[in-house]
């Protein structure tokens, strides 16, 4: 991994999903690492400590809420913030989002434009923050 | 990882190929039609020599053909000498001119050495052809049957690769037009759920401009509505803008209604291209290429979408200028029941003035008393920072609160002096009248507690319900503060108007009393200019409808 590109890993058990976000954001220069559930996304967020973690709400396994709460719990991965998709109309509660890093939780359909500012924006505001952990 | 939706061009197989190949020991050259052989990384030794040879060279030059049509199979350049043609750049289908450069891999076979082609390498490169032979590694060479799994191996390897690319190709192109569809979807839902809103046309027009700029991504774009448009009376002339605009809102108006005048009427979607060729001065400049999408309804153009030049410098498409045009539609189905609502709310409330004005009409001294009471009510609905839609209610609240007088004699109501027990129990029934009016009316029904409390008296010695303090309904403390405002500002029949600063004391003094204490501290800081305002235009009204009596 290019380690002066920002890394954002991106879940999602639909796939077109995931290339539709891959494809903007490869486009606008990150890196992309896709997952298709949460065990598989922890493993590799544990790798390669992505910058931004984009992940969907559903999904097999382990969904995206335990992968934030799990993310939370381990060093290298507990200051990394989350983007996550939903379903519209699906919301998650204070409690719920306290056990993680969500910073903004998008419905579906969503505008990959959108996300992409969204990541753009997190990765200017936190690069202080990344720069001392 | 595996790598997704990374742009792949041919040159890419076939390093891939390549790389693969030379893992493998086998060597890959470029060559092109005079039969020069260019190599893509190490050869060995004997290769180099076949590769630099003049007579090698002409072989391959006279093959060229062969070695175009035929790739991913093994072609004999020499007897022990194959060139495996590599898929190379992408050609167009339809293209009849061969390409001029094509990469082989090379397989060289132990049919070389016994060949009159060793001698004649020996010969070029002055080597003593036994001593040469002996140097050569023998397990490097392939046997005929070898070469021909190998070149079909290599046309495998081939053909999956050039079907791999084509996927991930036809991959990226799926997920650019679902990018595409994601976003149109996202701003039809945005805007959709913003239509639902009781939003005003302006603030909807812009919000919907700024996304359309903004998912088109164009440099600028404003919405111009004609201002010939009758149907749009309230929008008429005016225009909305996004993006870095080139030059001043107001020139870009101007060249709005150029467009209008020029383009509208056709109705379609337009990108130009050559904006000289409008004829609207000053356009050339403010653009390379427009978008132009008119505003249409009922099939008469009211306006027009003008957008500028894509922000990645890309074409303006016509995924672009569909996903404007099915917007503007959409623009004008909400402009279209936007202007609906305004006709009904300006009816309802004409309705409501002028039926609240023949009553104050009953009483000359009340003359436009509900119109002020509503103007006050609102302001102090305001000020208690109730939201928007709460205050118009509160208005029109306050526009009805008195609409029971309708059924109180004339006689009583306008009687100057004292009242009698009798005549004042008349007078107390007119807020029960006024909510049985309005209990028939649905729309009406948030209403009646501004219509029915508005006697009622903080200490609980108001009427009709002699309610006290926080059971007094919100609306019933508003209108009751407002309307005694103004029963003491203005004359009545039985006293002239107290002097403002009197009405005030007053107010303060029946706080905790007669009025909601927290309600009454709010309404002393109130800006009273309008009232007073008001209060002369109904008087200049009022002298105005007397003055033909007194002088006849």
């Amino acid at each position: 991994m290019d380690r002066n590109k920002p890394i954002i890993l991106v879940v999602d058990d639909e796939t077109h999903i995931v290339h539709v976000v891959s494809l903007k954001l490869t486009r606008a220069g990150y890196q992309v690492i896709p997952a298709e559930d949460g065990e598989e996304a922890l493993e590799l967020a544990l790798e390669h400590c992505p910058d931004v973690v984009i992940t969907d709400f559903q999904m097999p396994i382990m969904n995206g809420l335990e992968l934030c709460i799990e993310m939370r719990q381990h060093e290298l991965t507990a200051n990394t913030p989350v983007l996550m998709l939903t379903a519209r109309g699906f919301g998650l509660d204070d409690d719920q989002l306290s056990q993680t890093n969500i910073v903004e939780v998008l419905s579906k359909p969503f505008s990959p434009r959108e996300i992409l500012s969204r990541v753009e924006k997190l990765l200017n505001i936190d690069s202080g923050v990344t720069v001392i952990s | 990882m595996t790598s997704i939706a990374r742009p792949t061009e041919s040159s890419v197989i076939n390093d891939r190929l390549i790389q693969r190949l030379g893992e493998l020991g086998i060597s890959a050259a470029m060559v092109d039609a005079s039969g020069v052989c260019l190599p893509l990384g190490d050869l060995h030794p004997i290769e180099r020599m076949i590769l630099q040879s003049p007579a090698f060279r002409a072989t391959v030059a006279r093959m060229w053909l062969q070695l175009v049509e035929r790739s991913g199979e093994a072609v004999a350049v020499w007897p022990g000498v194959y060139f495996v043609p590599l898929p190379s750049k992408r050609r167009r289908r339809s293209s009849s001119v061969p390409n001029r450069q094509v990469s082989v891999a090379i397989l060289c076979g132990e049919d070389l050495l016994d060949s009159e082609h060793m001698l004649l390498l020996c010969d070029q490169n002055k080597l003593d052809v036994r001593a040469a032979l002996q140097r050569i590694d023998r397990t490097s060479l392939l046997s005929a049957s070898e070469i021909r799994r190998m070149a079909l191996c290599m046309g495998w390897m081939k053909q999956d690769s050039v079907e791999l690319d084509r996927r991930v190709h036809e991959l990226q192109a799926m997920s650019q037009h679902l990018a595409e569809s994601y976003e149109e979807l996202s701003l039809m839902y945005k805007l959709s759920s913003n239509m639902m809103v009781n939003q005003t046309p302006n603030s909807f027009l812009s919000y919907a401009c700024l996304e359309l700029q903004q998912v088109v991504g164009l440099r600028w774009m404003v919405l111009q509505i004609a201002d010939h448009s009758d149907t749009l009376c309230v929008l008429a002339g005016q225009s909305f803008s996004a993006g870095s605009l080139p030059t001043s809102k107001r020139s870009l108006k101007k060249v709005g209604l150029q467009l209008i005048d020029e383009l509208a009427s056709s109705g379609e979607p337009v990108v130009i291209d050559d904006l000289t060729k409008l004829n609207i001065p000053g356009l050339p400049d403010l653009a390379n290429h427009l978008l132009v999408v008119p505003l249409v309804r009922d099939g008469v153009p009211f306006g027009l979408i003008f957008g500028a030049d894509k922000l990645d410098d890309s074409h303006i498409s016509s995924i672009d200028s569909k996903l404007c045009s099915s917007l503007a539609s959409t623009m004008s189905i909400f402009l279209q029941n936007a202007m609906l609502y305004e006709d009904m709310q300006s009816m309802f409330l004409g309705t409501l003035h002028a039926l609240t004005s023949s009553i104050d009409a009953k009483d000359s001294y009340t003359h436009g008393h509900s119109e002020r009471v509503a103007l006050i009510s609102r302001k102090l609905a305001q000020a208690v920072g109730l939201d928007e839609a709460t205050c118009e209610r509160v208005y029109i609240a306050g526009l009805v609160h008195d609409v029971g007088k309708i059924g109180v004699p004339e006689q009583v109501l306008c009687k100057p002096g004292r009242l009698t027990f009798e005549e004042f129990e008349l007078i107390k029934q007119h807020p029960e009248i006024g909510a049985r009016i309005l209990q028939d009316i649905r729309q009406m029904h948030d209403l009646i507690p501004g219509v029915l409390y508005h006697h009622e008296r903080w200490d609980g010695n108001g009427y009709p319900h002699r309610l006290s303090g926080g059971d007094i309904p919100l609306f019933g403390r508003v209108i009751g503060l407002a309307d005694a405002f103004d029963a003491m500002s203005t004359n009545r029949t039985y006293r002239r108007a107290l002097k403002h600063e009197d009405v005030m004391v007053e107010i303060r003094r029946c706080a905790g009393t007669q009025f909601d204490p927290d309600m009454a501290a709010v309404f002393l800081n109130l800006d009273f200019e309008p009232f007073f305002e008001m209060v002369q235009t109904h008087q200049a009204a009022h002298d105005h409808d007397v003055k033909p009596e007194t002088s006849e």
